[in-house]
């Protein structure tokens, strides 16, 4: 019956699109909105770019030994910052290529030698992630006062979400820990006013976004400005505003999670290594689990959304990856997504062996072959994957019916395909019967459908009239779990797209749960068509830099704090007072203390209108 | 509805009797909130965002009556209360002179310094540095707000500043060659920034909830005619005050009252603190000056400040067309009973009489108090 019924619903609906675009299809395609935040109109499907993807390719990257030296001496001020923002110090030309059913980034140096890294260990599921990945977005403009760090510079896009560490300053002593204050001797940490300058000047270009931010550090709560920037990033028109953090000071101050939902936090990413005390082991608080859950209680009573990041290790923690899922589909009433991050080497692990390395080298293909095994089969790796960068399609539908006069572009995650996946589950918070979305929806046809309608641009009622057909087209309800129709389905879409169908947005027992797979770059993966089009910029005092090109390649972390430090440690805890550091594998007080001060209601409103989840939490 | 906003319901009175929502037992021990940072405390919970504080102040968007919520004026009581305790020294019984407005700073730093023990002497910005300086070296504190660098230059040249002082924190202005012992305000709350850490917080918590209702925390001058008196105020006295504002005037959602030109006097503190315990009234601090120019755009509920200023902002109120109709009340902290006849307003008002929120003083006698 059920079967019936949907088929029946499939068949008419394409029925009715074969018909609506046997018209329009033939008529030419009208002029795309303009909208005012926008360089110029949104692109037609064949205006958008896309770099060079495929293989055997050739890309520019850096030698690892030769960019580690330029850079020590620029630290040094033996050499100058222009090594990296006008000459190309350091590069070289690197082959990607399939070998041995491997995808594997090969590149030669002519002081250092040969270096080969892994890609990928599944060329078939690189290839459908390519092919799936949607287009850039729009090339930035007038942002020279941003973007001008030579080859790293950003060139593409909005970005998804702006990164901004407040300190890095932190309570816990993981080990090693390349941002830590206290390993490595200095407090790199911003005023109140810079942070608003920093969060000023990020809109200050186009396209001009509505991204998400995100405070990191360090930890970010060790702040004093933490609750203020909040405040203030909500103020300038953050529709998210997220941290990364390890979630102690939400244990510890019961008070704190309600303050921070006050002054506008929405989302934490919370460091999150495994599911018991003990594989939280190496971070030296014997009892962190529990710290974590008493966190994520906190969290989820003030309304607080929570993402756990697990920094993903060939060999060291891969068997986690499973438990992990298991765990967010069982707390889906408290957390909606999940981001596995696998290991980037950078900091102190850029001296690695390369022996250690290969061992250890997880990529997203590993990620999507473990899964895909611990679920026997129920997530399939080459139907469910999607790069990050194809949900840039529903950004393109959502901003072409939300027409010209928008302040802000939404969200638009459209990085490098080889920047990272996703899967999507939909997940019943009651009775946890879970299934991927792409199991009863087809994305990929749905992605294509998208295209037809931006492309012919037939304004906004009967755009919305062929998304409502492109839906019901793609859906197929009789491989829906049990509990789930295409009417709910079709309202968690709104949702997702912020309203943009309905204008409403509606909260079901049934919610969309991310998995995200973000790979950070290192040394030997470093590819420049991924950081140019970056969709996590770091903003720092010396402007907008790729999440890569900050924390490894040129490595503009290092060159940024060292120009901008603002005491050696040691002073700092002498001028400005200690404070507690949990380490020395000794349990925390996690004394069971009643909130003095409860200043919400638990929270049951509306999730965030299409977010898209990225970022990370301190994850080394 | 917007995210973060929640629900608020009325919450029932007098205090005594406010409920627990369920979830926050403990909350409120067996004897009630009867200190106002319990009761801070515990209004807090219905707080929303925007709440609490309305100030005439620049932000992003221009000149405008901004906000304040609960949490600024939270984690700023904690910082101000940890950098005079922390770094400054100060124990439970020290003075603190505040010779600076009544606004938004005065209620966070008194807030602070009753938190950990403390008393507050409150000075009016009108007081000259002389009188200034005799109940300095009555009270001999341990900490002084002034309000700008002259103030503080003219009490030094009197010789008004005691040796007791062991910091001086100037409100505005520069803090250059006034000597090693005067503090910026800005610089003040960025030491208390850093020391408040997740483990001080709840500290501090725990120490606000033990301070007994009936010590005193606050040394009230009155001048007459030339003649001097004190009193000292408790805690219990004060709540006991606001009580009574809420009686008369039982709290609203939305509700505003504004403070004009006010000073930190009892009954002003009274209608402070009834509104910001009660957790739905808003606060808007008038200073005299260009903000009385903007307060045609609000609408209060209840008016209250020295005569001169009330007749300014209503005549404000008067010229905007949305406040036709509106009833509210008028308070005037400078006037006894029967006096009220030269207001006049294009509304109807009801007077609040002082005496009706009489705030009880213990008497100080002698000169060490
Ligand atoms: S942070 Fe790195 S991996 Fe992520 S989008 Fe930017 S370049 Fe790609
Ligand atoms: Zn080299």
């Amino acid at each position: 019956m059920r079967e019936a019924l949907s088929r029946a619903t499939r068949t008419a609906a394409n029925v009715a699109w074969n018909a609506f675009q046997a018209v329009n299809t033939r008529i030419p395609d009208s002029p795309s909105v303009h909208p005012d935040w926008a360089p110029g109109p949104l692109p037609k499907s064949y205006e958008r770019t896309k770099p060079p993807l495929g293989w055997p390719r050739e890309t520019d990257s850096l030698c690892p030994e030769c960019v580690i030296e330029v850079r020590d001496a620029i630290i040094a001020g033996e050499r100058d910052i222009s090594e990296f923002t006008e000459k190309k110090s350091g590069e070289v030309k690197a082959q990607i290529v399939e070998e041995d059913g491997k995808i594997l980034i090969k590149k030669h140096c002519e002081i250092h030698g040969e270096f080969v890294d892994t890609l990928s260990v599944d060329p078939k599921l690189s290839e459908v992630l390519e092919r799936r990945y949607f287009g850039r977005d729009f090339r930035t403009a007038e942002d020279e006062h941003l973007h001008h760090h030579g080859s790293s510079t950003i060139r593409y896009g909005r970005g998804a979400v702006l990164t901004i560490d407040l300190t890095n300053r932190c309570n816990m002593m993981c080990n090693p820990c390349f941002m830590d204050a206290n390993q490595v001797g200095y407090v790199h940490e911003l005023t109140l006013e810079e942070i608003k300058e920093i969060l000023d000047d990020s809109i200050s270009f186009k396209p001009r976004r509505q991204m998400s931010v995100q405070f990191s550090g360090g930890e970010p709560t060790m702040s004093p400005h933490f609750l203020e920037a909040c405040s203030y990033a909500k103020e300038v028109g953050y529709y998210s505003v997220q941290a990364a953090t390890n979630g102690l000071r939400f244990a510890l101050e019961p008070e704190f999670a309600y303050q921070a939902a006050e002054a506008g936090l929405n989302m934490v990413y919370l460091q999150f290594d495994g599911v018991t005390n003990e594989s939280n082991m190496h971070r030296h608080i014997s009892n962190l689990f529990d710290a974590k859950w008493m966190a994520i209680e906190r969290l989820a009573d003030a309304g607080i959304d929570i993402t756990p990041v697990t920094t993903v290790v060939n060999t060291v923690n891969d068997e986690q990856v499973g438990p992990l899922l298991e765990f967010v589909i069982q707390n889906s009433d408290k957390m909606g997504a999940i981001s596995f991050q696998p290991v980037s080497f950078t900091g102190r692990d850029e001296e690695i062996s390369d022996e250690e390395r290969h061992k250890q080298r997880y990529t997203i293909s590993h990620l999507a072959r473990d899964l895909q095994e611990y679920t026997g089969g129920k997530v399939d790796m080459y139907r469910d994957w999607y790069p990050l960068g194809s949900a840039g399609a529903y950004t393109w539908l959502a901003d072409h019916l939300r027409g010209t006069e928008v302040e802000f572009g939404g969200i638009s995650c459209s990085c490098h395909p080889n920047c990272g996946a996703s899967l999507m589950l939909v997940v019943n918070q009651h009775t946890k019967e879970w299934a991927p979305l792409t199991q009863f929806f087809d994305s990929e046809g749905f992605i294509h459908d998208i295209n037809v309608i931006t492309d012919t641009s037939r304004g906004k009622k009967l755009s919305l009239f062929q998304t409502m057909l492109a839906l019901m087209r793609n859906i197929d309800g009789s491989k829906m779990p049990e509990g789930l129709t295409p009417k709910i389905f079709l309202e968690m879409v709104n949702t997702k797209l912020g309203g943009a169908v309905t204008g409403e947005v509606n909260r079901q027992q049934w919610k969309i749960v991310w998995v995200g797979g973000m790979w950070f770059q290192d040394l030997w993966t470093y590819d420049f068509r991924r950081t140019e089009m970056c969709v996590i910029p770091y903003a720092t005092q010396e402007g907008e830099i790729s999440f890569c090109a900050y924390n490894t390649g040129a490595g503009w972390r290092n060159i940024v704090e060292n120009m901008h430090m603002v005491a050696e440690t040691r002073d700092w805890f002498k001028e400005k007072g200690r404070h507690e550091i949990y380490a020395g594998n000794r349990p925390m007080n996690l004394a069971p203390g009643t909130r003095s001060l409860p200043v919400m209601e638990k929270q049951k409103g509306i999730p965030h209108a299409g977010t898209v989840q990225l970022g990370r939490g301190c994850s080394h | 509805m917007m995210a973060n906003q929640r629900a608020v319901e009325k919450p029932a009175f007098p205090f005594g009797v406010l409920p627990d929502r369920p979830g926050d037992e403990g909350a409120q021990d067996d004897r009630g909130p009867d200190t106002i940072n319990r009761l801070l405390l515990h209004g807090a919970r219905y707080h929303d965002r925007e709440a609490l504080f309305l100030q005439w102040e620049q932000s992003r968007k221009g000149w405008g009556w901004q906000g304040h919520p609960d949490w600024r004026t939270d984690r700023n009581a904690i910082r101000a209360a940890l950098v005079l305790r922390q770094r400054i020294g100060m124990e439970a019984g020290d003075r603190v002179v505040l010779w600076i407005p009544f606004g938004m700073d005065f209620a966070t730093i008194e807030r602070g310094v009753w938190s950990i023990g403390g008393l507050s002497v409150p000075v009016s910005p009108r007081w000259s540095a002389d009188r200034v300086a005799t109940l300095l070296h009555e009270t001999r504190p341990a900490v002084l707000f002034v309000p700008a660098v002259d103030s503080l230059r003219e009490l030094k040249s009197i010789g008004g500043v005691p040796d007791s002082v062991r910091a001086t924190v100037l409100m505005a202005g520069e803090v250059e060659d006034q000597g090693e012992e005067a503090l910026g305000y800005d610089a003040f709350m960025d030491y208390g920034g850093v020391l408040d850490t997740a483990e001080r917080a709840s500290m501090w918590r725990t120490t606000v909830r033990s301070i007994p209702p009936n010590t005193p925390v606050a040394l009230e001058y009155r001048w007459e005619g030339g003649l001097k008196s004190l009193g000292a105020m408790s805690q219990a006295g004060l709540v006991e005050a606001a009580q009574a504002v809420l009686r008369l005037l039982p709290a609203e959602k939305g509700g505003l009252q504004i403070l004009a030109g006010a000073e930190p006097d009892p009954i002003c503190r009274a209608l402070l603190y009834a509104a910001w315990a009660d957790g739905l009234t808003r606060t808007a601090f008038v200073p005299p000056g260009p903000a009385i120019e903007h307060t045609g755009q609000l609408q209060p509920r209840l008016l209250a400040g020295p005569a001169d200023i009330v007749a300014e902002v209503m005549r404000k109120l008067d010229a905007a067309d949305q406040q036709s109709g509106l009833s509210y009340m008028v308070c005037l902290t400078d006037r006894p009973a029967g006096e009220e006849s030269r207001i006049a307003s294009r509304r109807p008002v009801s007077f609040l009489q002082s005496s009706q929120i009489d705030v009880p003083l213990r008497e100080f006698p002698g000169r060490e108090p």
